[in-house]
């Protein structure tokens, strides 16, 4: 009943784009990635296109360009001109200018470029991820705990083009009374009764909600399980604030900072898995775990450990840092490069079809 | 007739009040973090190994919080037409967001900030947060920006809720609102500025020791230029914008928004025989 | 046997109403029954179906008095949630009860709700899709189905549960005619294959009266309703299908529901010999006319060679099925679309002749004026008179309270002039409407549905007063699926078909020549003279005494 790999698989592609963005700022490396990522959004947009539906919600070419090189730019100036350190002398603005006064270095704009690379790669894991995730099966990502977010965000999702038809019809009407578009006052007549529409939409929308045994199955919490529950969430805050400021502090005994942060941030996790078995449903759609998910499974997984090992036993090959005294030129090891290859892997395994859309167009439903 | 829209009883809502304040704090602690305490340099690199992991931790860590604000403001007391509205709020937010508005302003803002007046805190920041998650869903827009913006996005519902209210003099309250408005639309652009100044600021060089005091001052100068040249003036046609929106639109919209909640809310009356 | 549904003294009156919408009602339904409830906007039709499964007073509060038992549980104790799984609910609007993008989704989602095992889940799902019909939209997003489609997903998803009783408040009401005939024929479908007890409100009596087991007849509000067999009830109330009124006026025993059952009496009718009855009548000069328009939207062709002529004066009907160009061809003669062939001619009284694709809207809405589908969505301000005001601004006139004023009585409507549009009813809304369109004196006007969610006493209502807006020197075009409003109103028709005008002329001609738009009594009789119970009955010999 569903094609292609299991959104948990889709998410475990994401993990193989992003956290290597995250992990290196070395700019080789970064370009390998950011040219894998490319492959795959090219072959998901030519089977969408042999599908004859373009993805809904994906974002387009020239919004994403634009947004790479409106922050990439933007990084590298802003790194290369407040950053007065390096060898590599380009020229001196006065010092009396604040931040930007000083020397002008080679490393500085480098390391902008980096950053940038970073941050364009990062946004195009995203990009190309919400074009391979339809949003309905995003939405039931969502963990149960958030039960009730999810649903009002799938009622929004639902309303969307009932709105956008009542606003066409509203302004043809307001048209006809002989409305005309001057200043921003005239959005009134379109607004309130857009609006008032839509409360009165959302009054009947709960009555068809109730009759349909909306809320039916919230086991009832006793008063001691909120006030402990309350009072478990008040303790990790604090000690998640408590650990960023210790932190801080003992910046020489992270461990101290750590701990308490980890503690914080389980206890959160513990009390959000318990609040999410407070609710009781069932899924009708269920994606099956195939042999194919099995097999991408363990090949992101492959990729994901080999990165991690890396991090945490040589952290020297992953970083990037053109400053004195290490040499401006990123270092390259094709190990490494191969691991940035990975996001590209799927577009080019036999099964092109690993990330299909479930969704039928019109024309097939019928 | 309660003030929320949310039948929840008073205790429920002192609850979300101290929820909402807690994780802001944490917000704010993390966000402030790399300003407050840049890491002294104990080994070569590192300190860039601290400014690299940044982002990382910073947007789990938020990821987290926002889940677990937003589970435990949702949840039991919801009825279904809380559920309605705001999905319907949600709509119309993603809907305005893509409105074009002259000057590039935005008329997102305005719902969630009249919503989070009439109905109080908890509801506006469901309302601002869930719009921003619709409206992502429809423009492609998940990415690791999104817990940002859902946070921020919430807290500008959620932030005029807690404003005084002022029963009798329309102006006063209009006035008061579009100022929140203008300030709002400027706080939104800071806290969104900061899920990609990790990536372009590093807070410290080797070679430079920290010291306590300098290093706070020159990450906040950094910041404020960071500030001034990427989204300054954004911020402040944004914040303008919604100032005029609440000017222009408050009261009509306001009307509307107290008629429903009369509506939602009533007593059931069983005559005695 | 005891009821399945038993009201016993039942009263409730809305939070801020005054007056007691039900009082002291007390009626039962037995199980299986397929009931028809029917009455007047406004008379407590949907409150009484609504305390059915608990809505009332849970969803809308207010005072209630007395019990109601549904299959031996009480929905006012119990509340809406713990009666889901007894009484399914399906409302009028199809667009305003969906949460799901996906059909499949939204049938599942009380199921979900209520956390029914998976396996289960599925066999129910295929289940309804079947028992309605529309398993092959169960993949589709709901936004891009039909209203008929969209209303039968909803009494799919009112079903998944398997409730025992299925209440529907006028779910045809906003469907064009096809659309109503599918889902009703649903809904006797289940009635008699699942023996599923249907509660429905209904104006188009003519399709529901012949196989309703039981009529409840609300007459006015407050009043204990008519409750009994469907001849029993219909002899007691006015406002009936032709047919039946017809037969009531002669006093048929017994009273035929169906035009099948009235065929039997038609031989015993002693009508005039047929003669050459339509007579011609001389063609006034136009005072609009469309030439060879064409129209592409979204890749189709809206309009293709259509055309269109107005003697000046007369009201004239546009019909056609569901997406034969009707509102297109509208938006073309009021200048909000322009044709991208053919042109269309405006001809005023005093001025110029207007070549409405090269004229500004604001000028041609000076002289045309048009009322669209849905109208009290556009009505935005406090008070019904400030509505009047603002068109009098947008069109640059000066302020005139009197003249709206005058304008609102015309209009049947001057005791709501200072009251909130949204508060109004919709028949109320459109007439707001229109009176704000009619501040500017346009001379033409254009209705686009006038008659979508309107009553039998609302439309009688709508035709007088279309008939003195024509005193008054206004020509009209009216958009409409409504044979009977037409017979009884339009001077002309024009029927349409893939975007072209393939017939227009008088309305007995046009009428009479077409069998799918053809009124009841003309099926009747086959006679190009009698198109209304007027025609009928003033054509008879004698005019026998009304038993009413």
């Amino acid at each position: 009943m569903c094609d292609g790999v299991h959104p948990y698989g889709r998410l475990l592609w994401l993990l193989t784009a992003a956290l290597p963005a995250l992990l290196t700022h070395n700019p080789l490396y970064l370009t390998l990635l950011l040219a894998s990522i490319g492959v795959m959004f090219l072959a998901r947009r030519r089977a969408a296109l042999a599908g004859g539906s373009p993805a809904p919600g994906q974002m387009g070419w020239r919004t994403f360009l634009t947004l790479a090189l409106w922050i990439g730019g933007f990084s590298i100036a802003f790194n290369g001109l407040t950053t007065h350190f390096g060898r590599i002398l380009l020229f001196r603005l006065p010092s009396g200018w604040p931040l930007l006064g000083g020397i002008i270095t080679g490393e500085a704009f480098l390391y902008g470029l980096a950053n940038a690379l970073a941050l364009v790669t990062l946004i195009a894991a995203f990009v190309t991820f919400n074009s391979i995730l339809p949003r309905e099966e995003l939405l039931r990502l969502l963990p149960r705990s958030l039960f009730y977010l999810g649903l009002i965000v799938s009622i929004g999702v639902a309303f969307v083009p009932a709105l956008v038809q009542s606003w066409q019809s509203i302004r043809e009407a307001q048209l006809l009374r002989g409305y005309r578009f001057r200043r921003w006052h005239d959005y009134l007549p379109l607004f309130v009764p857009l609006l008032a529409g839509s409360f009165e939409s959302a009054l009947q929308l709960a009555a068809s909600m109730e009759s349909r045994g909306f809320g039916g199955r919230v086991v009832p919490q006793s008063a001691r399980a909120v006030r402990y529950a309350r009072l478990t969430f008040a303790l990790a805050s604090c000690l998640v604030i408590i650990g960023l400021l210790a932190r801080g502090y003992w910046p020489r005994r992270p461990l101290y900072g750590v701990s308490f942060l980890l503690i914080g941030l389980a206890l959160l996790l513990l009390l959000s898995h318990r609040q999410g078995r407070l609710v009781q449903r069932t899924r009708y759609r269920r994606w099956l775990w195939r042999r194919a998910d099995t097999v991408w499974a363990i090949l992101a997984a492959g990729q994901l450990l080999a990165l991690l090992a890396l991090w945490y036993a040589r952290r020297s090959a992953l970083i990037y840092y053109p400053y004195p005294p290490y040499a401006p030129w990123p270092a390259f090891d094709p190990l490494v490069g191969v691991l940035m290859m990975w996001p590209a892997l799927p577009a080019l395994l036999p099964a092109r079809d690993l990330f299909a859309r479930r969704t039928l167009s019109p024309e097939e439903g019928r | 007739m309660t003030e929320d829209l949310s039948s929840a009883g008073r205790g429920k809502r002192c609850w979300d009040g101290v929820m909402l304040f807690l994780t802001g704090l944490t917000g704010v602690v993390a966000f402030l973090y790399p300003f407050l305490f840049p890491p002294a340099v104990q080994r070569p690199g590192g300190a860039q190994a601290h400014a690299q992991d940044a982002p990382l931790f910073l947007g789990v860590l938020l990821l987290l919080m926002l889940t677990f604000l937003l589970a435990n403001l949702t949840g039991e007391g919801m009825g279904s037409k809380d559920v309605a509205m705001l999905g319907v709020l949600a709509a119309a937010g993603a809907v305005l967001r893509f409105l074009p508005l002259p000057g590039g302003a935005s008329a997102f803002f305005f719902l969630p900030i009249l919503a989070g007046y009439v109905y109080g805190p908890t509801f506006g920041f469901l309302a601002g947060s869930s719009a921003l998650l619709v409206a992502a869903l429809f423009s492609g827009g998940i990415g690791p920006w999104l817990p940002y913006q859902m946070f921020a996005a919430g807290w500008v519902g959620a932030l005029p809720g807690f404003l005084p209210r002022r029963g009798r003099d329309d102006r006063l309250e209009l006035v008061l609102l579009a100022f929140t408005g203008f300030l709002l639309g400027l706080f939104y652009g800071a806290v969104m500025n900061l899920w990609f100044w990790p990536f372009v600021y590093q807070p410290q060089l080797p070679g430079q020791y920290w010291q306590a005091g300098l290093g706070v001052t020159d990450t906040l100068r950094r910041y404020l230029l960071f500030y001034l040249t990427t989204s300054l003036w954004w911020d402040i046609l944004r914040g303008a914008g919604n100032a005029l929106l609440l000017l222009f639109f408050g009261v009509p919209v306001l009307r509307l928004f107290r008629r429903y909640q009369r509506r939602f809310y009533f007593r059931v009356r069983r005559e005695l025989e | 046997m005891t009821p399945l549904i038993t009201f016993r003294h039942f009263s409730y009156s809305y939070p801020e109403g005054a007056r007691p919408v039900l009082r002291d009602l007390s009626l039962s339904v037995e199980e299986g029954e397929f009931v028809l409830v029917m009455g007047r906007s406004g008379v407590g039709k949907s409150t009484f179906l609504r305390a059915l499964n608990g809505l009332v007073p849970h969803f809308y509060g207010g005072e209630i008095a007395g019990s109601v038992s549904v299959a031996g549980k009480d929905p006012v104790a119990l509340g809406t949630r713990a009666m889901s799984e007894l009484v399914g609910f399906v409302d009028q609007s199809p667009e305003r009860t969906f949460v799901s993008e996906r059909v499949e989704e939204e049938l599942v989602f009380a199921l979900e709700n209520l956390a029914v095992p998976p396996l289960i889940m599925r066999k129910r799902v295929e289940e309804v899709l079947d028992q309605l019909g529309i398993a092959p939209l169960r993949s589709r997003a709901i936004a891009t189905l039909s209203g008929g489609e969209k209303q039968r997903v909803a009494i799919a998803a009112a079903l998944t549960m398997q409730p025992r009783v299925l209440v529907l408040d006028e779910p045809t009401s906003q469907l064009d005619p096809q659309s109503a005939e599918d889902v009703l024929t649903a809904l006797r479908r289940l009635n008699e294959d699942l023996g599923l007890t249907v509660l429905v409100s209904e104006h188009r009596l003519e399709r529901v009266l012949p196989f309703a087991d039981r009529v409840i007849a609300f007459t006015e509000s407050g009043a204990q309703p008519l409750c009994g067999t469907p001849a029993d009830v219909v002899a007691q109330v006015d406002l009936l299908p032709p047919v039946v009124a017809l037969g009531k006026a002669l006093g048929w025993q017994p009273l035929p529901l169906t035009l099948k059952a009235a065929r039997r009496f038609v031989p015993g009718l002693s009508l005039p010999a047929v003669g050459s009855a339509i007579a011609s009548t001389t063609e006034s000069p136009p005072l609009i006319a469309a030439e060879k328009l064409w129209f592409r939207y979204n890749g189709h062709d809206v309009l293709r060679d259509a055309s269109l002529r107005l003697p000046r004066g007369t009201l004239l009907a546009l019909m056609g099925r569901n997406g034969a160009g009707k509102t297109t061809l509208l938006k073309q003669l009021v200048g909000l679309l322009r044709p991208r062939e053919g042109r269309v001619r405006f001809f005023p009284l005093r001025g110029t002749t207007v070549d409405v694709g090269k004229t500004a809207l604001p000028d041609l809405i000076q002289h045309i004026g048009m009322v669209p589908q849905d109208p009290g969505a556009f009505l935005f301000q406090e008070r019904v008179l400030d509505e009047l005001a603002v068109t009098r601004r947008n069109h640059g006139l000066p302020a005139d309270e009197a003249a709206d004023r005058a304008l609102l009585t015309h209009l049947g409507v001057d005791h709501l002039a200072a009251q909130n549009p949204r508060d109004l009813s919709g028949g109320e809304q459109q007439r707001v409407a229109l009176a704000s369109i009619m501040v500017a004196q346009p001379e033409l006007l254009l209705l686009d549905e006038p008659t979508r969610g309107l009553d039998y006493a609302q439309k009688e209502a709508l035709v007088a007063l279309l008939r003195s807006l024509q005193a008054d020197g206004v020509s009209i075009i009216m958009a409409t699926h409504d044979v009977e409003l037409v017979a009884q109103a339009a001077d002309a028709v024009a029927l349409m078909a893939e975007g072209e005008v393939i017939l227009s002329g008088p309305t007995r001609e046009v009428m009479t020549e077409s069998l799918l738009f053809a009124p009841q009594l003309n099926k009747l009789l086959r006679d190009p003279r009698f198109l209304t119970l007027e025609d009928v009955l003033s054509a008879l010999p004698v005019r026998p005494e009304s038993p009413a």
